[in-house]
């Protein structure tokens, strides 16, 4: 309501109640002054307050239609007139009052009429409109018992029966008007706030009262009209008194703008800040959130993060700024938003307290935040006395120390907590011996918890000072290392099996860089006893060095190449040993990371020149084989040419020349036969020799002893034999044959012997193993396989036996040569029938 | 009378020497000398001067294509003979410079003349 209306309603009611007071004072009123009395100052009181509160509140409606009331009330003091008409104009206008009454009730205290309220005003209007018009049409008495009143100047029907049925009819629509409004008004006291109750509560009860008086007039009036006069009087007391209600309402702001002060006292006292602001507003609901700029959240007082703080229900926030800086919020009753100077006012006073407290709740969240890091934090953080008891920790230390709960741990000697029993004297001593610097120090210890788990914790701990430079407490942060310990135990125990594996093949393994040079500790037990090296000399030697000239090459690619990614295929190169000797060594190139994850290369092999001179004498022995087998081939096609062949060839010549004798000399003829004769047998001769040579065949009829005494017969040389009569595996049995065979043939041919020795025996143990042949003579010595004696001959033909062929034989010293030859076992070996025969034609000569 | 074809034996085996000899005389040859090995038979050439040389293949020093080798422009007839086949030695024999070639067993004093100019 703007000044000027309200001044005009001011100036408007001062006329109306000016007037009415003439008439109240000019007028007999007789009967009548009591009621008038009342009516009149009930207006002027709901005039005046209705003013002030409009000035007061500008912005609330109640201030308005409370004047509204007390200026329409004024029209009822027409009822004083002593004029017929003016007196019944006075009567029919006398109840429009309580249209803006019933407005101002349902409103209060915002002003706002409900939508839902609004047809009770319509009904209300209604009725004190036509209520009041029906009686002054029907009754010429319309207040009832008054006789100095005059008569309705209205009246059409002077029916006493009528009358009677029209105030009755009024009187009921009042009450029940009236009644709705008191169910409506019961009702919204229920279900309001304490704060509103303290409002509205002396408004509702006057207006209550009020209402009840009434409707208990309006029905009593039809059976007792002092009774009626009474309650009628009674209500407008209670109305005449309600302004002072509304007007208490107001003086509770009043009050409470004057509490403004208090609060200001309050927080000079040290009051809480929350507590003085829920007296100061008369909300004890009130609740206060603070604004975290650096979290940028709301927070409470303890500095916990708090929902937006937008009011919700029956609450409401009100955001409080303090230089231009949003600090707080305060959560109150929403009532108190109609009252938003004296909020404003309060947050005002209250800034620097907000500014305070908002300090203190961000301090608080902040220590919050750094309580739940260092809670949750995997380190373990204690801070001890200079006694060395615990004084503060977190949760890291409960766990690793297996105590959980603060108490266990709080006030106990580092020591008790995390030093094993053996070690804790040594820790007193060491603890006290830095004492009173205690200087950061590092260190490590191993110690079984409570739970009996052993934990490894690597400390730092630095000393705590005071404002004046002495040592108060020692920090100490700790990290649990168990696990990392662990697996450093585990890793050294894998390294170790590693090496130990690799020192224990007798594959040669060698780790070298990017240049081929060998690294700290890179090679094996095996490549250092194999190539003579020392582990500290070998170091940075180059691999390429420990390979010979004609390898150097391919090894350098298979450096180069594994140190790229590529893993090398086997090869084999002559490696060196340190004094120059050289090894076949077939390997590869492989890259691998060491444990620091550097790129090397693995070098590994195995060492082959046993393996290499096998298959090289192998390869000899074939080429042998073959070559000795073509020797045989070509010895018999000589014999065969230079024997039987010539003497065949002869034999026939002498035949012919016979035949050519016979007619004409019979003599010659006859000379010539008996030369041929001669010749065949001849042929015959070293036919049968020639086929002994080849098999004997005594040895496969009659075994080894006869066999040789056909040899030792012809022999020019005497031969002592000493050969037992049992039989072995014919391959054993042929193979010992042409030992002693070659042997005798060697003896003949280049001895220069007087007598040989021949002995062929089984190492008998029970179980024949092997066969021995040994032959021994008395000649020159000096006999040498290589130069194509035949001695190399038996020497393949013993080894393919797996035999073993030793020949001794010094110059000036005779020639032993011995043949030890396996017996197959029954199953398998190398006698079993079909393998290790002998060439088909490899026979001695 | 005409006088005999002189001839040389050149053979290892004595044997073979014997029948040869006796079998060329028979057949109206004058064998003249007889040699065991290669250089006899160059030797005995040179200074017999025989008109034919019975000579076998394969001697102890040298094989009997080595002696025809060696002969001089003014050399004799040779007839080489084997107890081999003339097919044991393919092309050699016509390439050696030898009027021909007998097997052992059929000597005969027919067989070397049919071989002669």
């Amino acid at each position: 309501m703007t000044r000027r209306r309200l001044g005009a309603a001011v100036a408007l009611g001062i006329l109306l109640y000016a007037a009415a007071l003439v008439l109240v004072l000019t007028d007999d009123l007789g009967d009548r002054r009591t009621l008038v009395v009342f009516l009149f100052a009930a207006g002027v009181v709901f005039t005046i307050t209705g003013a002030i509160a409009a000035a007061r509140r500008p912005r609330n409606a109640t201030g308005a239609q409370m004047l509204a009331v007390g200026l329409v009330w004024s029209l009822g003091s027409l009822q004083a007139a002593d004029d017929s008409f003016v007196f019944t104009l006075g009567f029919a206008l006398s109840a429009l009052a309580f249209v803006p009454f019933t407005w101002l009730i349902l409103s209060y205290p915002t002003g706002r009429l409900p939508r839902d309220d609004r047809w009770i005003v319509a009904a209300v209007a209604a009725i004190v409109t036509l209520g009041p018009l029906s009686v002054v049409l029907t009754d010429s008495t319309p207040i009832t018992g008054c006789a100095d009143c005059p008569e309705s100047a209205f009246v059409l029907s002077d029916d006493a029966g009528l009358a009677r049925a029209a105030s009755l009819a009024y009187a009921l629509l009042a009450a029940a008007a009236a009644l709705g409004v008191f169910v409506r008004l019961v009702r919204r006291y229920r279900a309001s706030t304490p704060p509103l109750r303290r409002v509205v509560g002396p408004v509702y009860l006057f207006t209550l009262e009020a209402l009840v008086a009434l409707i208990a007039g309006g029905l009593v009036s039809t059976v007792s009209d002092s009774a009626a006069l009474w309650l009628e009087h009674l209500a407008l007391v209670s109305l005449a008194l309600m302004p002072v209600a509304f007007l208490a309402g107001i003086l509770r702001t009043r009050l409470a703008r004057a509490g403004i002060a208090d609060l200001a006292i309050a927080l000079g006292n040290g009051t809480p800040l929350r507590d003085a602001l829920a007296d100061a507003l008369g909300d004890p609901s009130l609740r206060l959130a603070y604004w975290s700029a650096q979290r940028e959240e709301w927070v409470d007082g303890e500095g916990m993060t708090l929902a937006e703080p937008i009011a919700r229900g029956a609450n409401a926030a009100t955001v409080v700024n303090h230089g231009g800086t949003r600090v707080a919020a305060l959560v109150h009753d929403r009532t108190l938003a109609e009252q938003r100077e004296l909020v404003d006012a309060v947050a005002a006073t209250a800034g620097l307290a907000f500014e305070k407290e908002r300090l203190q709740a961000e301090l608080r969240a902040q220590y919050r935040f750094l309580e739940t890091i260092i809670d949750t934090a995997p380190s373990l953080l204690t801070v001890v006395d200079t006694e060395g008891r615990i004084r503060n920790f977190n949760r890291a230390v409960e766990i690793a120390s297996g105590l959980e709960g603060r108490t266990r741990v709080e006030g106990r000697h580092f020591w008790e907590v995390f030093i094993d029993p053996a070690e804790r004297e040594a820790m007193i001593e060491r603890f006290r011996a830095a004492a009173p610097d205690f200087p950061a120090t590092e260190y490590e210890n191993t110690f079984m918890n409570a739970n009996g788990q052993e934990r490894v914790i690597a400390w730092h701990s630095a000393p705590l000072l005071d404002e004046s430079g002495d040592v108060v407490r020692v920090i100490a942060g700790g990290i649990d290392i168990t696990e990392r310990k662990r697996r450093e135990l585990d890793l050294q125990r894998q390294r170790d099996f590693a090496n130990a594996v690799a020192d224990a093949i007798p594959s040669f393994i060698v780790i070298v860089d990017h240049d081929g040079a060998v690294v700290p500790a890179g090679a094996n037990r095996a490549f250092l006893d194999a190539f003579s090296w020392a582990l500290s000399k070998l170091e940075g030697t180059s691999f390429l060095e420990l390979v010979a000239d004609d390898d150097e090459f391919s090894a350098r690619m298979a450096i180069a190449g594994a140190a790229n990614g590529v893993p090398q295929s086997e090869r084999e190169s002559r490696w060196l040993t340190r004094d120059g000797q050289e090894r076949i060594v077939a390997w590869t190139a492989t890259p691998v990371l060491d444990q620091r994850g550097t790129a090397r290369v693995l070098v590994s092999g195995a060492d082959v020149t046993e393996r290499a001179r096998q298959e090289e004498e192998v390869r000899a022995s074939r080429a042998r084989i073959v070559a000795a087998t073509d020797a045989a081939r070509r010895r018999l096609e000589r014999n065969l040419h230079d024997g039987a062949q010539q003497r065949l060839a002869a034999l026939s010549l002498s035949l012919r020349l016979t035949e050519s004798k016979l007619p004409v000399d019979v003599e010659a003829a006859l000379e010539s036969l008996a030369a041929a004769r001669s010749e065949l047998a001849q042929a015959l001769d070293e036919l049968r020799e020639l086929a002994r040579g080849l098999h004997p065949n005594v040895l496969t009829d009659r075994g080894l002893g006869p066999a040789l005494e056909g040899l030792v017969v012809r022999s020019p040389i005497p031969v002592t034999i000493d050969i037992p009569a049992e039989r072995f595996p014919p391959a054993i049995e042929a193979a010992a044959y042409y030992v002693a065979a070659e042997a005798l043939a060697n003896v003949v041919k280049y001895a220069q012997a007087t007598e040989v020795r021949v002995r062929i025996s089984g190492d008998d143990d029970g179980e024949v193993q092997s066969v021995v042949v040994e032959v021994v003579d008395d000649g020159i010595g000096g006999a040498d396989p290589s130069r194509g004696s035949g001695l190399e001959g038996l020497e393949d033909r013993v080894e393919s036996l797996d035999g073993v062929l030793e020949i001794e034989s010094p110059r000036g010293g005779g020639t032993r040569i011995r043949a030890t030859i396996p017996v197959a076992r029954p199953e398998s070996g190398p006698a079993e029938p079909g393998h290790g025969n002998p060439p088909p034609v490899a026979g001695p000569h | 009378m005409t006088s005999a074809t002189t001839i040389l034996i050149v053979d290892d085996h004595p044997s073979f020497r014997r029948c040869a000899r006796a079998i060329l005389e028979a057949d109206g040859f004058a064998v003249i000398g007889e040699a065991d090995d290669g250089e006899g038979a160059i030797s005995a050439i040179g200074s017999l001067q025989p008109e034919v040389v019975l000579l076998d293949v394969q001697l102890p020093d040298m094989d009997g294509f080595a002696v025809l080798s060696r002969l001089g422009e003014d050399a004799p007839s040779v007839v080489l003979v084997s107890s081999r086949e003339a097919s044991d030695y393919d092309g050699l024999i016509s390439a050696s410079g030898a009027r021909g070639f007998i097997s052992k067993a059929d000597l005969s004093g027919a067989a070397v003349r049919s071989l002669l100019p």
